[in-house]
């Protein structure tokens, strides 16, 4: 009788042991718990094809034409920041969205020369090699520094458009542009206020269409 | 019966009340008063940034204690607890991890203490009121393409790096990355951690020459260690051979670039940083509630050619 009391109560609590794991644990299939995952890691390159693909493209008519924004910055500095720059916190260097139409006269690995006045001296420089810095993310002024909460996640935004650039703007006017033909471009560039040095001014193409040779 | 607990709540009252306006009487005695935080003072530019906050706030009319963190984050947190216990209207914060002094800020918010980070970042845009932060990465893209420029497209390099916690060394990092990696002719033989500090600076590199006395150029993620890094090469007699390239702007570096020692830094304005978060936290004080959460201030590149401009910590006025 004891014996048997014994092994109702072990019975007993085994019931309720179980009965309690079974309350405890859940089990979900791992792929549903994955696909319902949130991204916690930022990333640029989803972040970039967003802004290239739909953002991007919705700003390019707020550009100053550059044959409107050269004279300025040798007459009135104070005029093109006010009127046309972007600025990223405190600082004497702004970013420019502009557009312009010229002709190639010279072609280097630096980039593509243009003649903009029709003078036959380069008046602009599409940049070719070096595509760093921030000057299309902050012309665009399309990205807030304080919707970051890392400010790595916000400069690695300019290292992927300018990789876009390269790959989709820069390598296809290689194979396309000639010295003579005519180009029409939108662009972004960074212009120190204190020391412009726009002769010819550097721009970082977005956009390059090329016309008929001259 | 009923008598005795009229007058026993009755002086209760009085006596809750009396507590009440001592309290009160506390903090309209406190109330002018801000804390700056610093990672460390043990670097002169961190100093420079913790001077001209106090400075400000105390010309803006607030009593100013300055705290050292000593690169600790338990010491920041001690200091955090003891700011908010103590009734600080506001705090000027050097952080010295951008993870780990998210809670302190955390903490001091939920106490009603507004804080305002200076030159180094958390990795929150809803804590603190507003960061006033260096443009590391744009600093370090105009320092890359120098450096570049220098090297003549081709040679070896060291790399060091300063706190791995510290979101400051891997914006300097990444910034000069972007423009040095486009040069396949351009070879990083070491990358290590120096910690922002001066003589584990010329430890490392010591080290590092051992195995790689061929190097050409050191770039370093602050001037403290870009002067450790020069003091190393003297040593091996290799002070003229190897450029040293640092990032801050500070007094023994402004020196050395005039001096033909080292060849460019960064500047940053440290100045411009601590009185514009002194006057925030002032605006905050008297009622205003916009600010931007980040604020970026611009790096400037000083090398030998352009060093009549700039003076330590800043531009010649």
């Amino acid at each position: 009788m004891v014996k048997m009391n014994s092994k109702i109560k072990y019975i007993i609590f085994l019931v309720v042991g179980l009965v309690i794991l079974s309350q405890s644990v859940y089990i979900k299939k791992l792929d549903k718990m994955k696909a319902n995952a949130k991204p916690d890691v930022f990333d640029p390159q989803v972040y970039v094809q967003n802004f290239w693909d739909k953002q991007l493209p919705s700003v390019l008519d707020q550009a100053v034409d550059v044959n409107d924004l050269l004279p300025l910055f040798q007459t009135d500095m104070d005029k093109a920041v006010s009127q046309y720059a972007k600025t990223l916190g405190i600082a004497s260097k702004h970013a420019y969205l502009i557009k312009g139409e010229g002709t190639v006269v010279k072609i280097e690995p630096s980039g593509f020369y243009l003649d903009t006045t029709r003078d036959g001296n380069p008046d602009v420089l599409l940049i070719a090699l070096d595509l760093f810095g921030n000057a299309v993310r902050d012309a665009s002024g399309l990205v807030d520094v304080s919707d970051f909460p890392n400010s790595m996640e916000f400069n690695a935004i300019s290292s992927e458009i300018n990789k876009r650039v390269r790959e989709q703007v820069v390598i296809p006017a290689k194979s396309q542009l000639q010295s003579g033909q005519s180009v029409s471009f939108i662009g972004a560039a960074e212009v120190s206020q204190d020391d412009p040095e726009i002769d010819p001014l550097g721009i970082i193409p977005v956009k390059i269409i090329t016309g008929s040779h001259e | 019966m009923f008598k005795k607990i009229v007058i026993l709540l009755s002086v209760l009252s009085v006596f809750l009340l009396s507590a009440c306006s001592k309290d009160a009487g506390q903090n309209a005695d406190k109330e002018k008063q801000i804390a700056v935080v610093i990672s460390t003072l043990n670097n002169p530019w961190f100093v420079v940034l913790g001077e001209t906050a106090a400075e400000r706030a105390r010309e803006l009319g607030y009593k100013v204690t300055i705290f050292d963190s000593q690169n600790d984050n338990a010491k920041e947190t001690d200091h955090f607890e003891n700011i908010i216990a103590a009734g600080y209207q506001a705090i000027l914060f050097n952080p010295t991890d951008a993870e780990g002094s998210i809670s302190n800020v955390k903490r001091a918010r939920d106490a009603g203490v507004p804080t305002f980070c200076m030159d180094r970042e958390i990795n929150s845009n809803t804590d603190a009121v507003s960061q006033i932060l260096s443009d590391n990465y744009s600093g370090c893209v105009a320092l890359g393409q120098y450096f570049v420029k220098k090297m003549d497209g081709k040679g070896k390099y060291v790399e060091l790096l300063g706190l791995v916690g510290d979101n400051n060394t891997w914006n300097r990092s990444r910034g000069f990355h972007s423009v040095v990696d486009n040069y396949t002719e351009i070879k990083m033989v070491a990358q290590q951690s120096a910690d922002f500090d001066r003589n584990k600076a010329m430890e490392v590199l010591e080290s590092i020459l051992q195995a790689n006395p061929d190097i050409d150029a050191v770039f370093c993620g602050n001037d403290a260690m870009a002067m450790g890094a020069y003091q190393a090469l003297a040593s091996a007699g290799k002070a003229d051979k190897v450029m040293v390239f640092g990032f801050d702007g500070a007094k023994d570096v402004v020196d050395s670039i005039r001096d033909g020692k080292i060849m460019a830094t960064g500047m940053q304005f440290p100045k411009v940083m601590a009185r514009t978060a002194a006057e925030m936290a002032d605006k905050y004080l008297n009622g205003k509630t916009e600010f931007p959460q980040k604020l970026p201030i611009a790096v400037e590149l000083v090398n030998q050619e352009n060093i009549e401009k700039y003076t330590a910590y800043g531009k010649n006025e």
